[in-house]
Formats: structure tokens, sequence, C-alpha cells
């Protein structure tokens, strides 16, 4: 190797000129890392690996966009589990709090009563849950608080009826003209015959039986609308029975039974007294007949026709309201037709699609994996829920009346019978699952990001140990080159001249 | 004839000898430091007489040049520029893209897009989300203005770059004839050549030359490729024809009516034109650096933004029109409805036959003669349809593209049916589809005009080619639909009556960026031209950066290794020509010791002239 010459203008002082620079840069290329803890300030100064910061990045962009989703997610599951808690409560309590408070007088102040409006109002509040402005239980409504407020509901407003007003037209259409639940009674001889005033008429009682003991027959007749006739074939014993069996507008059925009796009050709705003849005993059975069905009308019927009112008014919304007893008159009314959004109130104004309610709000988790959390406030737990609670808080039973307590038992009876079971723990379990579905969705998702952290740190990040070592070692390269140089510099001919 | 005065006389000459000498030295010293500066040396000679020696001659300086090294010094100055260029615009491209994990870069914007959207399709009825959703497709839309008005101006700025370095070259080329001229007058003057050679240098710098020495001293000089750009008193005229603006769709082409940026003209002595460019004579050195930048570099990067544009716009607003399978007698085949395309939107047929080759032919739609023309792509992947005058007339396009063997018919309205040729079993029709660009926000499909083409009056983006391509220059109109900007509830709402809490819109806008499986064209560069690039929008964004790094560090390496190997040639170009003190000093020595020799001589001489005059006496 040949070396060439070192003095002033040669080319070895101008390299070295230019090692000193590109060492000096090197200097504060490494000062600038061990600043800022990056490896690079440019993708290209990253070389190969800005590829994998790149993907990494967008990793990590989608992954904190899915943790958000989470946490969001689990405050909201946390809230509707919360408010479903309550409606279970609420659901209880009309199990196990209703016939409890038969025995208490006066009934208008049962505390089932009042905690029938106020559970009402609990439920409303509940199911218009919202946080930060999104309605949980509105499905894809989230805008819109799902249940209108409870004055709405229960007194209507503008024009439009409410619960209580739905329940009394429901009710003077089921009880009828005369308090009987539109049936017919005649007799002639010993014959008393019983029948529905017309053929498919939605409204009051509905003969499905009838059977007698003793010198007494019962048959219920072929014909249409349906009817039930009963003869005195011969004078009966004491102690023989007729009995009728009458399905109510909620589903649920009752059965009259009357007996003879040698000597009975008249008036009675439980028994009737046997005649001189058998025309007397007729006519006697007949007079019994009719005020059992009064009794009734103004009991176990009036509190199926309220239940069934509300049941109807909670099954409709905002849209397609409750359907509405055809009149006035509302007593001779033969038919039911549908509500409009101008005349009746809706009580759910959220999303009344089809389809899973769960679906309405799914969460994504990670990549095509998705969480479910949507539930709307129309869901057939939650409406019988409210069916029931509206029932009990749109009747009135006032102190005076004699029917009150009669009322309160056959209602309280059929709300505890209708009462939601099951319904709505099902959706607090949908929940639920979900809420651990997110948990663990989370757990892998905070597993992969810290991983794919890891890999950013790793590919951006300087290693601040290794950036020092490399700093030191090239000050002491740069060091060593600028005391030669200088030495090397100073060996020139002309001091030796 | 010897004696004691030829002594003398020799001696003399000896003296005036070491006298030259000592300039020389002295010439070099004091010119160590200066460029282009080459290191002279005394040439002397014996002077002879009658065959005997008569003293020496001093002949003159002579430059120290190894015209090998020299001419390998040039071209690796011609590769050093051109690189140093390439690597200077590829670092400020690749700058362009924020550092890596930056919050401002393209990749981050369009990461933060897609977060947004994200948390949208969680909370579809939050107004915080739908506005930040908004945010980041305005901040992203902007981004892309910004990069593309950055290449913009790169590219116009190249176009100066060009014409002032031509200019340069131009005026150089003027200066070195001038300088042949009175070298030619004034053979072997070191000084001259000196100075043409600094100026060879500078114009080796800017174009790649090779050099050839007459035997007058006069200098030729014509680019490695073979252009004459000075032959010795005799220079070419270089000009350029710089354009303002350059629009995006500006290219270079040998034809001058379709050439929408500037040109390197040569002009020679006897008036010939040559369009340097077409003629390919320039292949290195700074202006072949600029050409590149401009011709190829910046194009594919302002592509890859306008691919990536059109991407992001496309993406949300393509709907897919399915064909639908229909029979007639033994004929099957398919039908598609076109009614709701625009201009650019297309329709893909796939056959197969006759003779059993499978095709698949891509129409794009036109609304005139002109716009069909540009959709017709040369090398026949795209062929344009003009939609303008009628169904009847667009089946018939069709026909004719499929040739025989096929029934193309427009049973009614906007429907094209195409049926194979039934019975006779030779063709068939395997597919028909098309894609419509969708315009409105409540169409009832979740696709949406979210970014529009603000440049253009914030038409849709349908990659339409009426009034020139649309997708050219696209990333700098790119803008956010004004009604959705309005509206923040139209990101949601994607028909009458849809639920505020309704994800199924931001869910599906989300799956086309992330997941989406799109085809970008090649002219990006990217996955090149044959098989375009496909994937996710995303994905893509990412190439875009990748492929700049990529360019950026591989130009950077090339600058590097090249400038080593121009120290390199430069080192010993200075070895053999630079001025080295020490070699000067003890030359000086040597003067030194010769002039007292010489002085010695004279000295004996006189005193020998001395010694006989006193025998004289």
């Amino acid at each position: 190797m040949t070396i060439a010459g070192y003095g002033i203008g040669s080319s070895g002082a101008r390299r070295a000129d230019e090692t000193f620079r590109s060492l000096k840069g090197n200097l504060a290329d490494l000062q600038a890392q061990l600043t800022t803890g990056r490896k690079a300030e440019t993708h290209a100064a990253l070389g190969p690996d800005a590829g994998a910061s790149l993907d990494a990045r967008a990793r990590l962009a989608s992954l904190e966009g899915y943790t958000a989703n989470i946490v969001d997610a689990q405050l909201r599951v946390t809230l509707m589990s919360q408010g479903l808690s309550e409606l279970e409560s609420l659901a209880r309590g009309l199990r196990t709090g209703l016939p409890g408070a038969l025995n208490r007088t006066p009934v208008g102040q049962t505390n089932a009563q009042v905690s029938a409006e106020d559970g009402l109002r609990r439920a409303i509040d509940v199911l218009n849950t919202d946080a930060a402005g999104r309605f949980l239980f509105a499905g894809r409504a989230s805008d819109t608080s799902p249940v209108a407020p409870y004055g709405v509901i229960m007194e209507g407003g503008a024009g439009r009826a409410g619960l209580k007003q739905i329940v009394a037209e429901r009710k003077e259409a089921d009880r009828g003209p005369d308090g009987m639940g539109r049936l017919a009674l005649a007799s002639a001889g010993p014959n008393v015959t019983l029948s529905e005033e017309a053929a498919g008429l939605p409204f009051g009682f509905k003969l499905v039986g009838a059977s007698a003991t003793g010198g007494l027959s019962a048959a219920l007749g072929t014909g249409s609308p349906a009817s039930a006739s009963f003869a005195v074939t011969s004078q009966p014993a004491s102690g023989n029975t007729v009995n009728v069996v009458l399905d109510l507008p909620d589903g649920s059925r009752t059965t009259l039974t009357l007996t003879a009796t040698a000597a009975g009050p008249a008036g009675s709705t439980t028994g009737f007294r046997i005649g001189t003849t058998a025309a007397d005993t007729s006519a006697n059975l007949s007079a019994a007949l009719a005020a059992a069905l009064r009794e009734a009308g103004g009991t176990a019927l009036a509190s199926a026709s309220a239940l069934q009112a509300s049941r109807g008014f909670f099954a409709g919304t905002a849209a397609n309201p409750s359907p509405r007893v055809a009149g006035p008159p509302f007593a001779s009314a033969t038919g039911l037709v549908a509500g409009s959004a101008a005349d009746t109130v809706g009580w759910y104004r959220g999303d009344a699609s089809d389809g899973s309610a769960r679906e309405t709000a799914p969460v994504r988790t990670g990549e095509g994996a998705s969480v479910a959390i949507g539930a709307r406030a129309n869901e057939a737990p939650f409406q019988a829920l409210l069916a029931s609670l509206g029932a009990l808080a749109a009747e009135a039973f006032p102190e005076g009346d004699s029917t009150a307590r009669a009322r309160y038992a056959a209602l309280a009876d059929r709300v505890v019978a209708a009462a939601p079971s099951g319904g709505i723990a099902e959706i607090a379990t949908d929940l639920s699952t979900a809420h651990i579905a997110l948990g663990q969705a989370s757990d892998r998702v905070d597993a992969t990001r810290n991983q794919v952290r890891d890999l950013i740190v790793g590919v951006e990040n300087a290693d601040p140990s290794e950036v020092a070592t490399k700093l030191l070692e090239t000050q002491t390269r740069l060091q060593a080159s600028y005391q030669t140089t200088s030495a090397i510099a100073r060996l020139t001919l002309l001091d030796y001249l | 004839m010897g004696g004691i005065s030829s002594s003398i006389e020799l001696a003399m000459s000896g003296l005036r000898a070491t006298q030259a000498g000592l300039d020389v030295v002295s010439q070099n010293v004091a010119n160590a430091g200066s460029v282009g500066y080459t290191r002279r040396v005394l040439v002397a000679g014996e002077r002879v007489a009658d065959g005997r020696s008569m003293g020496v001659d001093v002949v003159g300086a002579s430059r120290m040049l190894d015209i090998m090294v020299q001419r390998q010094l040039r071209l690796e100055q011609a590769g050093a520029s051109f690189t140093a260029a390439k690597a200077s615009a590829h670092t400020s491209l690749d700058r362009m893209f924020d550092r890596p994990g930056g919050e401002g870069g393209l990749p981050a914007l369009l990461n933060a897009f897609t977060s947004s959207l994200q948390g949208l399709a969680n909370s579809p009825s939050s107004y915080p989300h739908r506005a930040t959703t908004l945010a980041a497709a305005s901040d992203l839309a902007g981004s892309l203005n910004g990069l593309a008005r950055q290449v913009a101006d790169l590219r116009q700025s190249t176009e100066s770059a060009i014409g002032a370095a031509v200019a340069q070259a131009d005026g150089l080329l003027q200066e070195l004839a001038a300088f042949n001229v009175r070298i030619v007058a004034a053979p072997g003057s070191a000084a001259l050549e000196d100075g043409r050679d600094a100026l060879v240098d500078r114009l080796s710098t800017l174009i790649d030359i090779k050099v050839t020495g007459a035997a007058n001293g006069a200098l030729t000089v014509a680019t490695t490729g073979g252009l004459q750009l000075v032959d010795g008193a005799r220079a070419t005229r270089l000009s350029f024809d710089a354009r303002s603006p350059l629009g995006p769709d500006a290219r270079y082409d040998a034809d001058p009516t379709r050439r929408g940026v500037g040109t390197v003209t040569a002009v020679d002595t006897a008036g010939n034109k040559v369009d340097v460019i077409a003629s390919g004579t320039i292949r290195s050195g700074a202006i072949a650096a600029q050409l590149d930048l401009r011709d190829r570099v910046l194009v594919a990067a302002g592509a890859q933004l306008d691919e990536l544009a059109a991407g992001l716009a496309a993406a949300l607003s393509d709907q897919a029109v399915p064909g639908v399978p229909v029979s007639a007698g033994a004929a099957s085949g398919f039908e598609v409805d076109l009614a709701s395309l625009s201009a650019g939107n297309p329709v893909t047929v796939s056959v197969t036959g006759p003779g059993g080759a499978a095709r698949t032919l891509t129409f794009v739609s036109a609304t005139s003669a002109a716009g069909q023309a540009a959709a017709t792509s040369t090398d026949g992947r795209t062929i344009g349809l003009d939609i303008s005058g009628g169904y009847g007339s667009v089946a018939t396009q069709i026909g004719t593209a499929l040739g025989s063997g096929f029934t193309v018919s427009n049973p009614a309205g906007a429907t094209i049916r195409i049926l194979d040729d039934g019975g006779a079993g030779t063709t068939d029709v395997t597919a028909l589809s098309a894609t419509a660009t969708v315009t409105g926000f409540a169409s009832g499909g979740p696709e949406l005009p979210l970014f529009v083409d603000g440049g253009r009056g914030d038409a849709p983006f349908t990659g339409s080619f009426e009034g020139g391509r649309q997708v050219a220059g696209f990333a700098s109109r790119i803008a956010l639909h004004p009604a959705a900007l309005a509206d923040p509830a139209k990101l949601v709402a994607y028909g009458p009556g849809v639920l505020a809490g309704d994800a199924t819109r931001p869910l599906f806008l989300l799956d086309r960026l992330t997941a989406g499986d799109r085809s970008f064209s090649g002219e990006a560069g990217i996955g090149g031209s044959t098989s375009p690039y496909r994937g996710s929008l995303v994905a893509f964004s990412q190439r875009i950066v990748e492929t700049q790094e990529a360019d950026a560090s591989s130009a950077a390496t090339l600058d590097d290794g090249q400038q080593i190997v121009l120290n390199a040639v430069r080192g010993r170009f200075e070895d053999e020509s630079g001025v080295n003190i020490d070699t000067e000093l003890t030359l000086l020595i040597q003067l030194q010791t010769a002039y007292g020799a010489n002085a010695r001589i004279l000295t004996a001489a006189k005193e020998m002239m001395d010694l006989l005059l006193r025998i004289g006496a």
C-alpha cells in the first residue's frame, strides 16, 4: 500500500475534513436519539423496519379503538344490569308482595297499590337510562328516551288518551250497559237461557262451560252466538248446584257456582232459593245468575278488563298505538279500532324494529368479533311488567267503594298470575354473558396491544445504553482523529529549513 | 571548443534554469490551495550545438495531469451530482410522511379516521363521535391536499431547476468554445488550460460528458449519449422551454402537441434542432437527475397520492350492481341494470369462448366520444363505453367488443342482457356486474359520497374521463361533501326512517377502509403496472410510505456509494495533480543546492581567470 503525502491542500487533508464532518454528524444524530428516545426522524432512516412500524401503528390504532369500544360497552352493560336488577325486584314484589297486602285496610292505601305507581315510575326511569346521551333501552333509536313520561302514560294529554282512559273505556265495553258482561239472560217456565250478546264480540264474558247437579240440567248451546241453557227438570235438593264457566278478556277463567238452598236471602250471588214450583225455582235461579254476573262483572271482569287494556296499551308503540274501543258509547261497543298517534298515547318511542334486541347495539371487540348488548324497552318481559304495574296504577280503589276489596283481590290474583317471571332474568343473563365476553375481549385486546407496543418500542425507540455507548465510542474516535490529524499537520519540512 | 568562458556560459544557463525552477516552486506553493490548479513542473533540456552541450534550456512549465484519471473524475462527478439530486428529492418526499409514529403523517391520519369510525360504529347516535369522524375525515382530505401540493410544488421547482441548469450548461458551452479559440491561438498556456478544465469540471456536474483533445489544443466535448456539445470554436446551443404551472396530467411526450412539460432543445451551429429528452442523449448529471425526478419519481409520487384519494372516495361510495342470471331458450347469460352508472363507472363481463379461452372485459362508462376515447386504454385493459347514446347503443358497443358468439341486447330500460350461443355451446357468459357511484346520502344503501371532487364543484368522484382524467390531481382536490359537514347525522342515516343508533353505515365504512380488497392502478408504481396492488386502503397507504421510504433509502445509499467513489477518484487526481508542500520544499532544497553549485562553478572559473591574468602580469 502506498501512503500518500499529507499536508496543506493535499487530498488527505481534505478527506480528513470529510471524516470529521461525518463523525460529527453521527454525534449529532446520536445526541438527538438520546434526547428524543427515537431511533429515526424519517421512515427512510428506519430502513426495512419502516414497514413493521407502519403496520404496528395501524394495528395499535385499531386495537385502541377496540379498547375504547369495550370500556364504553362495559359501562353501558353495568348500567343496564343495575337497571335490570331493579326491574327484577319490582317483578318479584308483584309476585310476593301483592297477596300479602290484601289483608290491610283500606286497600286504596295499600303499599302494593301505592308502590305500583311508584314501581311504574321507577320502571320507566330504568328503561329511560342513558349513558352519555345514549339511551340504553331504545334499541337503535339511541337518541330518544324510549318510554314516555309517567304522567303522559297515565293521563294522556293534548287530545290523546292515556292508560287510565283506555282502561275505563275497555271496562265499560266489557261490562256492558247492564253490568252483566255482555251476556243476556232470559227465562221462560223452567228454562233459563244465558247467551252472549253477539257472535265474535271481543268484550265481556265468554261462555265456555255449564254444568248442574240433581234435578237441574245444564247444556252449552251449539249455535252462534254461544249460549248456555239451564232447566229445572225436577225440583233440586238443597245443595244441588249450577256452574257456569266463563272466560275473561285477559285469558283467565272464572266459575260462577250457584247453590240451591231451602231458604236463602234474596239477591244472593252464590245461591238461589228452591221455589214452590220448578218455574219458581227457575225464576230464582235466573235472578241469582243475574246478581252473580253483575258481581263478577264488577270485580273479576273489571280487573281482567283493566289488565287486558293495560296489556293492549303496552303492546302498542308510538307509531302503532294500542287499539281502542269503538265508541262512544263504549258500553254497547261491538269492536276495537286501531288507535292513532293523534288520539292515543304511544308509550314506546324507541326502535320498534323486529329482530334480536341484543343485536341493535353490536360492539366490535376485535377483527370479526362482536358482542351484542342492545335492549329495547318493548321487549315482552318489560311489556308484561309495565302492563301489570300499569293496570294496578290505573285502577282506583277508593275507601267508600264496596267492591274495592274484591276488585283489588281479583286484580292482585291476576297480576300475580301474569307477573313476569324469568323473562327479565333472561335478558340479565344475556347481558352478564356479554359482560364476560367483553372482559375476555378486553384481556385479549390488551395482551395484543402490549405486544404491538413492544414491537413499536423495539422498532422505533432507541436503546439509551446502546446510544450512550455508541456516543462514547464516536467521541473517542473523533478525539483521536483530531489529535493525530493535528500532530501530522504540524509535521512539515518548513519547520526544519 | 572548450574553455573557461564556456564553463561560465554553462553555469549561467544552470543558474537561469534554477531560477526558473524556483519560480515554478513558488508558484506551486502559492497555489497550493487553489481549486482547479494543477501542479506545474519545470521542463528543462540540454542545449546542444554542433554535438556539444551548450548548457541547459528551459522549455517551459508543464502541467502534471493524468488524462485518464481526469476523464474518470468527470464521469464520477456527473454520477455524483445525479445521485445527490435524487437523494435530496427522495429525502424531501420521505419527510412529507412525518416521522414514524408522528401524529400528522398520512398513515396516522388514516388510522385516526378508521379509529373514529370504530367509535362511531359503537355509538352511532353520539354527536361527539359524529363530529370527531367528520373532523378526522377532513384532516385526512386536508393532508392529502397538502401532500399533493407539496409534490406538485416539488415538480414545479424541478422544472425551474432544469431551466436554470440548462441555461448554466449553455453558458459553459459558449465559454468553452471561446477558450478553445484562445488556446489554439496561444498554445501551451497552462493557465488557460486550467481555466478551461475548470469549465469542463463544472459542466460535468450538469451533464455526463466525454472530452477529447485535438492536436491544436482545442477540446471536443460530447455527452456520453453522443450529443456533440463543443467542437473547437463551435458550441451547441441548449435551451429549455419551462412550463408553468405544471398540471397533474402534464407529461413529457416526444410529440410537441401532447407535451405538457418543458424539454431540452439542442441547436447545433448548422441550425439542426434535437429534442434531447426524446433522443436520450443526456443520461447522468444534475440535468438528467432533475428530468428523472420530474418525469418519473414525482409523477409516481403524485399518482400514489391520487390513487389513495381516489380509493378513499370510491371505497365509501362504490355500490356493486350485481348481474342477474337469465336464460332465453337454450341460451343463458346475465342481465344488469346500468341506470345508476355515471361516467367513469365500470361494467365487467367475463366470458369464455369461442375457442375455450376465458376473457374478462372491463368497460368504463363515458358520456362523450372524447371521454370514450380517453377511457379506452392503449393496452386494452379498459374499453370506453359511451352511455350517452342510449342503452341500445351500449348493447351494440358491448356486442362489438365481445365479438361473435354472443347476443347483447337491451330488453328494457337501462338493462343490458348478454347471452351465449345456447345450443351450439361454444361460448359461455360466466359473470356480469357493474359498479355505480352513490351520489346521495339517503339512497337506502350504506355507501355515501363522503369525499367529493372539491376542484370540480363538489362533483362525486366517479373516476370519470370527461374533461380530463378525474383521478389526475384528485389528491389535491379531494374534499368533504358540504352536505355531510352541514349535517353529521348523514354519517348514520342511510335512508328515510333509519334510526340514530343504527351502526350499519359506520360499520360498513370501517370495513371498506380496513378490510376491503381494492385494486390500485399500477401507475402509482406500487405492485407493478401489469399486476396492480390489491389490498385494503389502509394497507395501500402504508405501502406508499414504505415505497417512498425504500426509494429514499436506496437513493441515499446510492449517493453515499457514489460520493465514496468520487472521493477516491478525486484523491487519485489530487495526488497526481495537486501541490504537495513537502515535495515542493524538497525540490526547493535541491534547487538551492544546484544554485550554489552553479555559483561555485562561476567562482571557480573566476578564480581560474584571475590566476591566468596573474601569470600574464
